[in-house]
């Protein structure tokens, strides 16, 4: 039996593999949102998600320990790793105690920002494109650059706000959007200082992303009262 | 080393410098630690591998040997340094300790 889903937030996709296990599906594997289940027992199993410690590979060093401890490695993923364990041995968790638990979510905050960073600058190197070359697909490129940005810096802010909650202060940073308008509102004049002529559709995205600012911060600031 | 007041020890971290006095793999540890704490403090496998990762880096432990064991585990063990930290911090909490008993007592004598 096979499921899609895409997560950005690991605890929603534990909490979510642990309850299809309630309903007696057991994980087998994972590719690019593709989930394999198998029949098991209800509540069979207890599962996890973590960062791999070495990049995109799970070092022989962690794996032993995980089987040391009775815990199943059930795939690697680009820079994660699905774990498993029988229910029988206890509650399931990798982190115990708060200090490592926050100090790993700041790395998983690291590496969604750094990703999302890096998206945004291939974004501007297509929209430099589409300014020069004036073909389509630059913009259609650019676009999806954008959004692998906005989901990457969301799911890196939603980290930054748990560890917020861990550590027991506020949560005061704007959203998503807010860093999305920024960086299309950026580009927009950045584009039209290039030329020095008013492109409309740039003019157009610009006054946009201003309102939207506005509207957001106002938002924001009433929330905040 | 500084004249610098150290920083308290976290529980996980103290517990691993006491359990790695001897000599001991991941596993081991966990299991020491489960056994000193009388089941009280169960650290989780992603808990324990940065905690290693971090006190290797700090050099207050070392890697032992991975050669005697047949299955090649890595073990680890506590150095001079991590023994001088983890003696300051067993002097800290004997302080913090005998102050508390102290206070108790001056409190049943009033």
């Amino acid at each position: 039996m096979k499921k899609f889903k895409l997560y950005f937030d690991k605890d929603e996709e534990v909490k979510w593999l642990n309850e299809m296990t309630e309903q007696g599906w057991e994980c087998t594997d994972f590719k690019g949102g593709f989930y394999s289940f198998k029949p098991c027992l209800p509540g069979e199993w207890l599962y996890e998600a973590d960062l791999n410690d070495h990049g995109f590979i799970l070092s022989k060093e962690y794996r032993e320990l995980l089987k040391d401890n009775k815990i199943n490695v059930i795939c690697t993923w680009g820079f994660w790793f699905l774990a498993k364990r029988k229910a029988q041995y206890g509650p399931f968790q990798l982190y115990t105690d708060l200090e490592s638990k926050i100090l790993q979510y700041k790395k998983i905050r690291n590496m969604f920002l750094g990703a999302g960073l890096v998206e945004l600058i291939c974004f501007y190197v297509e929209m430099f494109a589409f300014q020069e070359m004036k073909q389509w697909y630059f913009f259609v490129f650019s676009a999806l650059l954008l959004g692998l940005f906005y989901v990457l810096w969301k799911a890196g802010l939603n980290m930054k706000n748990k560890i917020a909650a861990l550590e027991g202060k506020e949560v005061t940073d704007p959203s998503s959007i807010h860093s999305l308008m920024g960086a299309v509102l950026v580009t927009c004049i950045a584009m039209l200082l290039r030329n020095y002529i008013p492109h409309l559709l740039y003019l157009f995205i610009l006054v946009a992303c201003i309102v939207v600012e506005i509207v957001l911060t106002i938002k924001i600031k009433k929330e905040n009262e | 080393m500084g004249n610098e007041p150290q920083q308290p020890l976290t529980e996980s971290i103290f517990y691993i410098l006491l359990a790695l006095h001897t000599p001991n793999h991941g596993y081991g540890i966990i299991k020491e630690v489960e056994t000193l704490t009388n089941g009280r403090v169960i650290m989780g496998a992603g808990t324990l591998y940065g905690a290693i990762k971090t006190l290797l880096k700090k050099k207050w432990i070392r890697l032992y040997a991975d050669t005697n064991d047949s299955r090649n585990k890595k073990e680890y063990v506590i150095t001079p340094l991590g023994k001088e930290i983890f003696s300051a911090e067993v002097n800290r909490l004997e302080e913090l300790v005998a102050n508390a008993k102290k206070k108790e007592k001056e409190h049943e004598e009033v």
